[in-house]
């Protein structure tokens, strides 16, 4: 298997940023973050955030228009041939959750063109999960630490090196690119029997199996009520949370020109779903706790076949009062029995 | 590949007062670029913007059957306030088009009962002058409407001259209350509908308007004697993209953008009550 | 630590049998049993949930606002600033409050155990250690090198005295020596360097507004960064707005931060929000000569003027 010096990652990741926009964890602050290189790397930490907004910028601007209505207007709103983008490091979750995002964006009668194009080129390369945190819950969901679906390249590492296993014709290309950086020589075989041991410490306490069926009849189980008292109506979970899509769409102007955007949006927002006369089918964070756990747990298995969860354990670090993902599936399970 | 988001431009033809408190208006567009016009069925939508202001999801009132595009639009927030204050000539942008529209060719050879109150009466529109402009694929048609008061009802010249003209078709309008140029009927539109009792033989309702009215007309037309599969409703709620990405209008695991806004009385049954 | 738990439990059952609450807010054992969460309590035979709190305890002052009244709360002193804040902010009576102030020695930050010692499966306090319990075997740290940030500036450990019932064990933390020299820090850089680092810190801000919705000084029914008229934030997060929004905010909040660091507590991306908050706490010490003016008081710095007050009000 072709591997590199841990040493040399940086100047491999800086000659790949000239045909590549990479997107990889760096410390920032008191934290690691995904984001855009900048020249350095953290190969160590699971990031605070996913890996979405490579895909799913957090605010896009749509296009700029210039006049008013009243004087005419022209939109200007180019998006193309930016470089294709290759995400570094993933996690077997993450990459797992863009495929679950691109259910939504690239399927059905409407596919998102703006996905698409930074969609289509992309690589991603993820590294196997040697010591997944106590927050972790992925296997859950079938998901393990050396799983490799989504994965273009898939990363095996040990004390020294990072050894490369291309997964897919854009990931042999992405290989083949660096090669000057990479050296042949053996199998990483006890990472590969270390992934395989690696234990989750919440497998035991988490189960979805038939949650999608018995959320069918919970709409109004009175667990929402109890779940929801203690959320403080942030959008940390929604936005940290690499399956969650949601977006607005709204203009900022300046005077006869502006710009219109698209931003992430919460559905914990008391606002997200109230309409200009004033009705707000989900008044309460009841209703608005139960919109999210449903979409993950019962809709999105309707709608694109498969849990909107990936067990990344984001929402758990992210939640300042312990409502998360674990935790309703563990309620839900035992409200439902 | 098409640019899911963006609008076509299109120029503002007419702008019709609909309602005497000028809380209703009807806009005649016609797209400044062909490229971006677009075909489309009676029920479906578009996203209509005031570029600045912002967007919504308006429906289609004009019929695909005729050759002007129109949306009718009450006053109600920020965008359609900004939209009111537009003229003729002025530009809008208009993206579609959205929504699963009427099943007009299932209603071949029924007989239709449109019931709408106020605003509720520009999706109907689309649909009732699309059967009428093909007459004879239909069954007898019978409009059941209501506003307000007489200032509130919409398209006067199609409710009152236009439409009675047409064969087999029948139009019943009452007022919640009347003024002194009112000689017609008085009463809420749920009432009206059991005193008239059309008969379910047959027939497919259809109804929009105020929540409150849909609650009880659809109480009435089960009274009636309509089965849940004869009566169709459209719904309404905040809407983004109108694409079914931006996971706003979602009751249950359907989106009213992409699966609505049109809806039978037995697919809402099955959904949960959120909305 | 337990006989303070079962006096804690008593006391919210019995307010509960006397009549003297509809609701109340404590704390319960969480998903990670060495952790706990908010809870609100509508029966004095749920008293049996209520926890102390060792590890990662939200602070529960703004429950209230939402809470059936006469309402219960479990405080400690840096909850109890909160509670008075609101107080004094006219978004709570006292009188609608039943208050069971507790002795606090102090609450870990699971965050600052090591990475190494994670498969926690129990925490335990002894002395001045945090005895971690792993699957490998129980682990000792120096208690104050796990202590939330907020318990390192802590105002006092003891019980607060305005409660209705108040519980001490004598084993409260000591008050934290005033210590501004991370202040001094950002305040010695040169303007660029200082800006360069908000930049990098509001850059990570994913504009969730956890900050906000933890803060008990943020209280307003209908917060003016939320309104879409006039639309004083915009929306796009991006770089300009992210100023915007957490300058309005630390303004907002001067004179009124109680310096709990919640916000910073809550916030998942990790920004050093108390740095502005705490920069504002000193500069109304020094220019008004207030004694920590994290305390809430009947007369507000911020909210009173002066003809000796150092700034014409303009």
């Amino acid at each position: 298997m072709l591997h590199i010096s841990k040493h040399n990652l940086l100047s491999l990741l800086t000659h790949a940023s000239s045909s590549w926009q990479v997107f990889c964890p760096s410390k920032q602050g008191s934290t690691v973050n995904f984001g855009w290189f900048e020249g350095t790397v953290d190969t160590v930490a699971i990031p605070v955030n996913s890996c979405k907004g490579a895909f799913l910028p957090q605010t896009e601007e749509l296009f700029t228009y210039r006049g008013t209505p009243e004087t005419g207007l022209s939109l200007t709103g180019g998006f193309d041939g930016q470089k294709p983008v290759l995400i570094f490091f993933a996690r077997p979750c993450d990459a797992r959750a863009l495929t679950l995002l691109d259910r939504v964006f690239l399927e059905g009668e409407y596919a998102d063109d703006r996905y698409r194009s930074r969609r289509a080129r992309s690589v991603v390369v993820t590294v196997g999960c040697k010591s997944p945190l106590d927050t972790c819950f992925c296997t859950a969901f079938g998901i393990g630490p050396d799983s490799k679906a989504g994965s273009d390249v898939f990363v095996y590492e040990d004390e020294t090196s990072l050894y490369f296993e291309p997964l897919t014709e854009g990931g042999a290309g992405f290989v083949a690119a660096h090669l000057a950086y990479l050296a042949e020589g053996g199998t990483p075989v006890s990472v590969m029997e270390e992934l395989r041991r690696a234990e989750l410490p919440l497998a035991g306490r988490i189960w979805v199996e038939g949650m999608a069926e018995m959320l069918d009849s919970m709409f109004d189980h009175p667990v929402w009520e109890k779940m929801s008292a203690r959320c403080r109506g942030c959008g940390a979970c929604t936005y940290l949370c690499p399956t969650c899509y949601c977006f607005s769409v709204f203009d900022a102007p300046r005077g006869t020109h502006g710009k219109r955007y698209r931003s992430w949006d919460s559905c914990q927002f008391s606002d997200f779903m109230l309409m200009a006369g004033g009705h707000n089918p989900r008044p309460t964070r009841k209703e608005r706790v139960r919109q999210r756990f449903m979409h993950k747990f019962n809709y999105g298995v309707k709608r694109q076949g498969d849990y909107l969860c990936v067990g990344c354990g984001r929402c758990i670090r992210a939640c300042s009062v312990g409502l998360h993902a674990a935790s309703a599936l563990f309620d839900l399970k035992e409200a439902g029995r | 590949m098409k640019a899911l988001l963006i609008p076509g431009l299109a120029r503002i033809e007419s702008v019709r007062d609909e309602t005497a408190a000028g809380d209703v208006k009807t806009f005649t567009v016609q797209f400044l670029d062909e490229k971006d016009r677009f075909d489309y069925m009676p029920g479906q939508c578009a996203m209509l913007s005031v570029i600045g202001v912002g967007e919504c999801m308006i429906s289609i009132t004009s019929s695909p059957t005729r050759d002007r595009m129109q949306f009718s639009v009450k006053k109600s927030g920020r965008v359609t306030s900004a939209l009111h204050e537009l003229e003729a000539g002025h530009t809008v942008g208009v993206r579609g088009p959205y929504g699963n529209g009427f099943a007009v060719n299932e209603w071949r050879n029924k007989r239709l009962l449109f019931i709408a109150g106020g605003i509720g009466l520009a999706p109907l529109r689309s649909a009732i002058n699309y059967c009428l402009d093909n007459r004879e694929d239909y069954g007898p048609i019978q409009i059941i409407y209501g506003a307000r008061s007489p200032g509130d009802l919409c398209f006067k010249d199609e409710i009152f001259k236009n439409w009675p003209g047409f064969p087999e078709t029948q139009v019943q309008v009452t007022v919640d209350k009347g003024d002194e140029s009112w000689n017609g009927p008085q009463g809420f539109v749920p009432s009206f509908l059991k005193e008239i009792a059309p008969s379910p033989d047959n027939a497919v309702a259809v109804t929009c308007g105020p929540p409150i009215m849909i609650k009880f007309v659809l109480q009435a037309l089960s009274e009636l004697g309509f089965g849940d599969e004869q009566v169709v409703t459209t719904l309404e709620l905040k809407m983004q993209c109108g694409v079914g990405k931006c996971g706003r209008c979602n009751i249950g695991h359907k989106y009213v953008c992409v699966d609505g806004p049109v809806f039978t009385l037995s697919q809402l049954r099955a959904l949960p009550a959120e909305y | 630590m337990n006989d303070l738990r079962e006096q804690l439990k008593e006391a919210v059952a019995s307010a509960f049998s006397q009549g003297r609450v509809r609701s109340f807010v404590c704390l319960e054992r969480g998903f990670y049993p060495f952790a706990t969460m908010p809870a609100i309590l509508h029966s004095g035979s749920d008293a049996d949930r209520v926890e102390i709190g060792l590890a990662d305890a939200p602070l529960l002052a703004k429950y209230l606002l939402d809470m059936p009244k006469p309402a219960g709360i479990v405080v400690r002193s840096c909850d109890a600033l909160g509670v008075s804040r609101l107080i004094r902010d006219r978004r709570v009576k006292r009188e609608d409050l039943y208050i069971i102030s507790i002795s606090c020695p102090g609450v870990v930050d699971t965050a600052k155990i090591p990475m190494s010692m994670h498969r926690i499966t129990a925490l335990e306090k002894a002395g001045d250690a945090l005895i971690v319990h792993t699957a490998l075997g129980p682990t000792e740290l120096p208690w104050s090198s796990v202590l939330l940030d907020r318990c390192l500036a802590c105002v006092s450990g003891a019980a607060s005295t305005d409660a209705d019932v108040v519980l001490d064990d004598g084993r409260g933390k000591p008050p934290a020596p005033v210590d501004y020299s991370e202040i001094d820090e950002v305040e010695h850089m040169a303007p660029d360097e200082r800006y360069a680092m908000w930049e990098k810190e509001f850059a990570k801000c994913i504009r969730c507004f956890a900050c906000r919705n933890a803060c008990p000084a943020c209280s307003c029914r209908k917060c003016s960064l939320d309104l879409p008229e006039p639309e004083w934030l915009s929306r796009a997060v991006i770089l300009p707005e992210q100023f915007m929004f957490h300058f309005t905010r630390a303004y907002h909040v001067a004179g009124r931060c109680v310096g709990c660091g919640e916000c910073e507590r809550a916030c998942p991306v990790g920004l050093p929000l108390m740095k502005l908050n705490r920069k504002f706490t000193r500069d109304i010490e020094t220019l008004f000569g207030v004694d920590d003016a994290r305390i809430p008081r009947d007369v507000e710095v911020l909210g009173t003027f002066l003809p000796d007050d150092p700034e014409e009000f303009c």
